[in-house]
């Protein structure tokens, strides 16, 4: 008995060591270690083409101290180089003398940005949504720029409006490093209307122009078997309606075409905020494409078509004979051989959207405003001006000139080179095709899928110079104790059922009460109408 | 055993039944298989319906197998999972024993205890500040020490323990066996079945950790196998990735599904023996 | 009125008392030390956590944190945000009626696979039935709509190809309100019914085999057998089981709701949790977050104590 009672006393000393222990080992493995790990994996070498090249740029000085910086990015649904893989990260380090932590967050990144802010761990520079952004800037932890970004020569050069320009200014302070690049250098949307030019053929038509001949298009598409295999299996039209109301929306040109836009738009005419959902044109353009969904010419599953995979399939499938869909998913390198492998026959162009009683408008173009896809700063780096100056240096450092370069196209004379004043790919451009995660300050577009995407000039400029309405979603401040989700859900799905017939269009204007008495659409009207006054876009 | 040489016509519907009840598990499951070895190409031109693939194509096991990250990641899952398990056992065992003894004063009290948090709890952000603050922030204990124990298999084994006859406990009172000697050499030797059910259930849960790891660890070298299979497969689908990467996504996507399922699947047949019938003495109430 | 004598008395009682408790505890103290790591644990990570469920009475900042944050006004602000949100009465129908609907269709379905195979000779058979069953509870929802898809997208699934050659018409299994429900419980089924019925497994095997053979020389027949022995063997189980389900009874299954579905489907599919997860991403809320959890809550154990008085009148509470 004397045994078994030690027996129970040690294992129950045992138990409560275990638990004790759990708890120190937890703690030794904080922060710290991780800081270092890090670091130590970027420097460690990975023999590649690329050591040479940097072993030639300025080395680090020894005497002032290396920064880590964390910089927090929106990667959802995306992967990430791996970080010894990544040779533009190594010639970052070295040359500024910092450890960049980059991170690329690959889903749920609101909630872990939130839990960061929560325990008071925010990273130096992080993309942040519009509501983190209210609600970060009004407890004081993002950082007030207006002092600072004179230190940034290449950033004031790039924007030189950026302080005069009321839209980018909240309360008289500027919190979002984005400029907007010169004109020339946006590109608006990458998507179009794309069509089966040798179904077109093979039935005898032309390239449809208005929405009549949309239709017309869609409907023989669908019944006069078009791909001529026998079969009754092919769809006028398809999209990512799965998207519904977002940059996807394959319905948009026809929105386009009545001269509103899709739902949830903020549009200014005639110096007055007008709401897409609310506009005549709207339940016009509903009616179109419930005719055209009754015709049965819509693909029964554009509602479930969530993903580039999806519409891909249908492509390589000869299911489908018109979509509204982006060329960087369809005819940029790899996919444009994966289209010729599966449908070799297949002669897929870009149309031009299509006119309508309201005009021709492919889509819509978000003005930027305050609050855009920009990025903000930790106001914790105000305690620590030297670090402050490495961020800011690491900042305007990638904004132009060959920071620039480096995070675009990568190492000269390695993945690129200048040729007359023009950069020229080189073949291990491929090593860097994860090069856009760098680009937290954005890039000259156009030059940039010039470079890159030699192949896709056409498909490029031709999207690019659709003509876009202007919306300005990024001036609205969501107002205190609505639920915006609950609106967006109501417009969803009423939308759904008055194209698919499950609700009348003569309810339309009773949908639209709806959204002004139950949703207080007025409210969200009001803030962007005071919003656009503010910066001088109404008067 | 009575021995039945008759087949009975309730016999022919209980096979017919449950045949074609594992047919419609397999077929998917095959299709999940077979896509995963073969090439896009021939998935799309017979639109899913290969029964055996002309062609077969590994690359959707290499495009993972060859990251390192992703051996790193088998590791980490590897360790949570035994360890982790060991633990859950320990504590679950340790509490359900207690718990199932009926004169124990305070039961009625400590089984709400563990009851409450069953149905309740904080939510993401208070969770994350009590890991937080207990130092196991970007450790690999984030994924074993807050989910040492499952009050639904607590409560499943406290359950199976009041069912072993008393009498087993009395005599081993009589013989001078204390509360220890009685857990370790009455008790778990008759409940074979319940260990290994939740030794199952523990370990498949730890398997298939992917949101602890997600919000607790920053530090990549720690992430488990679903967090990296899921991220692989996220850049495979997006637009900007390597051009091997990108033709391979369908097949690495069905890959990714086998590749994690597989080690644990392999597991359960070992565990099956433990619930062959009659594996416990008899004397244990219905 | 306690008069003089009884007092003295009465401390005697009590010191005896006091005595037999402290007798007790240490009779029972190997008992409480085998508890104690378990309780220290659910006190830590279960318990602390719970405490920031005061969220949801407060008007939550980062900055501020749980225990500076304002306290909201009135106390139940983000508690009438929920219930006062148009598709309050949905979100609940919805989340009921599918948690209940699976409730008993995976239980159901568990427990007849878990009898038939009990009821199987050919140990192969059994064997392979049972392995390949419990294979689909491993697939990600993700993965599990992918197969659906393949089978039953109306332009290309296999299943409606088919149909299409034969009527001339396609099921819209996956965007028709009608089918939406039927849909989420049956792949909940498919999914989920081998891994369910691992645990009644588990406890068939517990049931004396001589019972059966008695039964038989008896003259009961197979299904009175299994009614009788298998059924009633394993009646604690089903039960702990079935209470212990309540208690996640209102969750309903968001990752599974979430990846299938689409706005023709809202009005039947819309649950608790996609409400707070669209709400939450625009606009932030943990306070309504919280509130919606803690309603939840008190439903779930609501029912788990209901249940388990019922189910104490056949003495088979769980505690």
């Amino acid at each position: 008995m004397t045994k078994a009672r030690i027996f129970s006393k040690l294992v129950a000393i045992m138990t409560i060591l275990s638990i004790l222990s759990f708890i120190f080992t937890g703690c030794g493995s904080k922060d710290t270690s991780s800081e270092r790990s890090n670091s130590s994996d970027t420097t460690t070498t990975n023999v590649s083409k690329t050591d040479n090249a940097s072993a030639q740029s300025t080395k680090s000085n020894t005497e002032t101290k290396r920064y880590k910086i964390v910089v927090y990015k929106n990667g959802d649904g995306q992967g990430r180089q791996p970080v010894d893989q990544d040779p533009i990260l190594k010639v970052l380090n070295e040359t500024l003398n910092i450890d960049l932590d980059l991170n690329i967050i690959e889903s749920e990144y609101e909630s872990r940005l939130n839990l960061l802010a929560a325990s008071g761990t925010l990273p130096d520079v992080m993309q942040v949504t519009q509501k983190q952004f209210e609600s970060f800037s009004s407890q004081g932890l993002l950082l007030d720029l207006t002092p600072y970004v004179e230190k940034m020569p290449n950033f004031m050069e790039t924007y030189p409006d950026y302080l005069t320009n009321k839209n980018l200014e909240i309360d008289g302070k500027h919190y979002f490093l984005n400029g907007v690049r010169p004109e020339k250098q946006q590109v608006k949307s990458y998507n179009s209307l794309w069509i089966r030019k040798d179904w077109l053929d093979n039935l005898g038509l032309d390239i449809p122009k208005t929405l009549d001949d949309i239709y017309k298009v869609a409907v023989a598409f669908t019944n006069n078997d078009p791909d001529r295999n026998g079969k009754n299996d092919t769809y006028g039209f398809a999209g990512m309606g799965g998207q519904l109301g977002g940059t996807y929306d394959p319905f948009q040109p026809f929105y386009g075409a009545y001269g509103t836009a899709m739902h949830g738009s903020y549009l200014l005419k005639d110096n007055k905020v007008v709401y897409s959902t609310t506009e005549e044109a709207f339940k016009d353009a509903l009616g179109f494409i419930k005719k055209l969904i009754d015709s049965g010419s819509v693909d029964p599953d554009i509602l479930v078509t969530k993903t580039f995979d999806q519409i891909r399939e249908k492509a390589y499938k000869n299911t489908i004979g018109m979509m509204y869909f982006t060329w960087a998913e369809f005819v940029k390198p790899p996919y444009d051989e994966q289209l010729k492998t599966m449908t070799p026959d297949a002669e897929w162009i870009q149309i031009e959207p299509p006119e309508g009683p309201g005009g021709k408008w492919n889509g819509v173009y978000s003005q930027p405003g305050p609050v855009s896809k920009g990025y903000v700063l930790s106001a914790k780096l105000e305690e620590e001006p030297e670090k402050l100056d490495k961020v800011l240096e690491y900042l305007d450092y990638i904004v132009a000139g060959p920071g620039s370069n480096l995070v675009c196209y990568g190492i000269e004379n390695v993945h690129y080179k200048v040729e007359n004043g023009k950069i020229v790919a080189l073949d291990a451009m491929s090593e860097v095709s994860y090069s856009w995660q760098h680009q937290i300050m954005g890039r000259n577009e156009v030059e940039y899928l010039a470079t890159k995407f030699l192949s896709n000039e056409s498909h490029i400029t031709f999207a690019k110079d659709l003509p876009y309405l202007d919306r300005y979603n990024n001036f609205l401040k969501i107002p205190d104790g609505v639920n915006a989700g609950d609106k967006s859900a109501y417009e969803s799905e009423e939308i759904t059922k008055f194209i698919y017939g499950k609700r009348p269009l003569s309810e339309f204007d009773d949908f639209v009460k709806t959204l002004y008495d139950t949703y207080q659409l007025q409210l969200y009207i009001d803030s962007v109408e005071a919003n656009l006054k503010e910066a001088g876009l109404i008067k | 055993m009575v021995a039945k040489k008759r087949i009975t016509v309730s016999d022919i519907l209980i096979y017919t039944f449950l045949t074609v009840f594992t047919l419609t598990i397999v077929l998917p499951i095959y299709y999940v298989v077979v896509t995963s070895l073969s090439t896009y190409e021939e998935y799309i031109k017979t639109n899913g319906l290969i029964l055996f693939p002309k062609r077969i194509s590994l690359e959707g096991y290499t495009s993972f197998l060859s990251n390192p990250a992703v051996l790193k990641a088998y590791v980490n899952t590897a360790f949570i999972t035994v360890v982790g398990t060991l633990i859950n056992m320990v504590l679950t065992i340790l509490m359900a024993y207690p718990l199932s003894r009926k004169d124990l004063p305070g039961k009625k009290f400590l089984t709400i205890f563990i009851l409450i948090p069953m149905v309740l709890s904080g939510g993401l952000i208070p969770t994350y500040f009590v890991v937080k603050t207990t130092g196991l922030v970007n450790s690999i204990w984030s994924m074993i020490i807050p989910s040492a124990i499952w009050s639904h298999n607590l409560i499943i084994m406290k359950s199976f323990f009041t069912t072993i006859d008393e009498s087993f406990i009395e005599a081993g009172k009589l013989d001078g066996a204390n509360e220890w000697y009685i857990l370790i050499k009455i008790i778990l030797p008759l409940s074979k079945a319940v260990i290994a059910t939740l030794t199952l259930f523990y370990g498949v849960g730890h398997w298939n950790e992917y949101y602890a790891a997600l919000y607790y660890i920053t530090d990549s070298s720690k992430y488990p196998l679903q967090v990296i299979l899921r991220s692989i497969l996220a850049a495979s689908m997006n637009s900007e990735a390597s051009a091997e990467l990108a033709v391979n996504s369908h097949s690495m996507k069905m890959a990714s599904v086998v590749l994690s399922a597989l080690p644990i699947m392999v597991v359960y047949p070992f565990l099956q023996k433990y619930f062959a019938q009659g594996v416990l003495l008899g004397g244990i109430k219905g | 009125m306690i008069n003089a004598t009884e007092v003295p008395f009465r401390k005697a009682k009590h010191s005896a008392n006091l005595k037999a408790r402290i007798n007790t505890l240490k009779k029972f103290s190997p008992l409480y030390m085998m508890l104690l790591p378990g309780i220290i644990y659910y006190l830590i990570y279960r318990y602390g956590p719970i405490l920031g469920t005061v969220i949801a009475f407060k008007d939550f900042s980062f900055v501020k944190g749980i225990f500076k944050s304002p306290w909201a006004n009135p106390w139940y602000k983000h508690f009438e945000y929920f219930f006062k949100s148009p598709y309050f009465t949905r979100i609940l129908t919805n989340t009921l009626l599918i948690s209940f609907y699976k409730l008993f269709w995976t239980t159901v379905s568990s427990l007849i696979l878990a009898i038939l195979l009990n009821e199987v000779r050919n140990r192969v058979f059994k064997k392979a039935v049972q392995t390949i069953t419990y294979l689909p509870h491993f697939l990600s929802w993700v993965v599990v709509y992918g197969i659906i898809h393949a089978l039953f997208s109306e332009s290309s699934g296999v299943i409606n190809v088919a149909v299409r050659q034969i009527n001339n018409r396609t099921i819209p299994v996956m965007t028709s309100p009608e089918f939406f429900r039927t849909l989420l419980v049956s792949s909940e089924v498919w999914k989920e019914c081998g891994w369910g019925a691992i645990i009644y497994i588990a406890a068939i095997s517990g049931i004396d085999p001589s019972l059966y053979e008695a039964a038989y020389i008896d003259g009961a027949n197979r299904w009175q057998r299994i009614w009788h022995i298998t059924l009633s063997g394993i009646r604690r189980t089903i039960i702990t089981v079935l209470i212990i389900k309540l208690g996640s009874i209102l969750d309903a299954g968001f990752d599974q709701v979430y990846v299938m579905y689409n706005p023709n489907v809202m009005e039947v599919g819309d649950i608790i949790d996609t409400w707070v997860y669209r709400t939450g991403l625009e606009q932030m809320s943990y306070s309504v977050a919280t509130a919606a959890g803690i309603f939840k809550s008190v439903i779930s154990l609501a029912l788990i104590l209901t249940v388990n008085k019922i189910a104490d009148k056949w003495g088979e509470s769980i505690w």
